[in-house]
């Protein structure tokens, strides 16, 4: 039996005739299992008390929250840094976006000749006349000029 | 599936059962406590965060689906609880006397005194262990559960949870030196 794997059996608390012969033979497997030992020795002196509460606070602790409240999930929560590349995938996809679709250009100004077609209008002069002839009705301009 | 007693019993729960939600929490509620207890270090946040995680299954009891033990899906969830309380808290109040170190054992006042140091100072050695290394020991030295059970509740393999659990060992080695001569 090699070392490694005598120190794995080592690790899992397994004993067999093989470990024990290699162990017999391997001063430093020896030492490894007895700080093995003293480790667990060790571990056992960390102590813990016994729980004070019971059901009835479990009980109240539910009575006392609110009906609906939103949680997070109980298992499997997202890591930070998946939640972190989530958010720079985004602005990357966004800025790429950008780049690729073409944006609207604007439209240009319409010339007084194109609005007067769209107005039905034969000629730029029959706006002016259109407008000249609305102003003497509402009595803002006068056939001889500005009031 | 898996088709645990405990499974059995939730599913009742999650059927409207509601009253047998108790007989899980009677069985399970000190083990929750000490797997938090030995995450954290502190025993009135132990059972806070034990507490809470019964809490959440109860009321997520209508979506409860049975695909691992009862035991299992309870200590994932205490875990996850005490990451997030660790996250929050960053450093465990390692000076704070814990009442689970103050119980009287012999009557040799420098031996006990001694035992008390000791334990904390594996206390404070195991808490400082990164955490995938420290819930491995915890599950398999603490809380006896069999290497596939606690790979199972870490979402780990057997051989990485061996991993771990070896460079737990080693660790523990170099931090508690002064103590192993």
């Amino acid at each position: 039996m090699r070392c490694g794997k005598a120190r794995k059996l080592m690790l899992r608390g397994t004993e067999s005739a093989e470990l024990a012969e290699h162990l017999a033979h391997c001063a430093l497997c020896r030492a490894e299992r007895d700080a093995l030992a003293r480790i667990d020795d060790l571990l056992d002196t960390w102590r813990e008390g016994e729980p004070k509460l019971g059901y009835d606070a479990l009980l109240t602790r539910l009575s006392k929250r609110p009906a609906g409240a939103r949680r997070t999930p109980l298992v499997g929560v997202t890591p930070r840094w998946a939640t972190v590349g989530l958010v720079a995938a985004s602005i990357g996809l966004g800025v790429v976006a950008g780049v690729c679709v073409e944006q609207p250009k604007p439209r240009p100004v319409p010339s007084e000749q194109e609005v007067a077609v769209a107005m039905d209008m034969s000629a730029f002069g029959d706006v002016v006349e259109s407008s000249v002839t609305y102003g003497i009705e509402k009595g803002t301009l006068t056939p001889g000029g500005v009031q | 599936m898996h088709h645990d007693n405990d499974a059995q019993l939730m599913l009742r729960v999650a059927g409207g059962e509601v009253s047998h939600f108790r007989e899980l929490f009677e069985r399970h509620y000190s083990r929750a406590v000490s797997l938090a207890y030995r995450s954290l270090g502190d025993m009135d946040l132990a059972e806070d965060t034990a507490m809470e995680a019964f809490a959440r299954i109860y009321e997520s009891r209508r979506t409860y689906s049975p695909k691992a033990k009862f035991s299992t899906y309870l200590f994932r969830v205490v875990l996850n609880l005490c990451s997030n309380v660790s996250r929050r808290k960053r450093v465990v109040a390692i000076d704070r006397l814990d009442d689970s170190q103050m119980e009287a054992q012999g009557s040799d006042p420098a031996a006990k005194v001694e035992r008390v140091a000791t334990g904390r100072a594996v206390r404070e050695a195991v808490l400082s262990l990164p955490a995938n290394q420290r819930t491995a020991l915890v599950l398999t030295r603490y809380e006896q559960m069999s290497y596939v059970e606690a790979a199972e509740v870490m979402g780990v393999s057997v051989k990485a949870l061996e991993s771990l659990l070896h460079r737990a060992k080693a660790n523990l080695r170099k931090k508690l030196a002064y103590l192993l001569d």
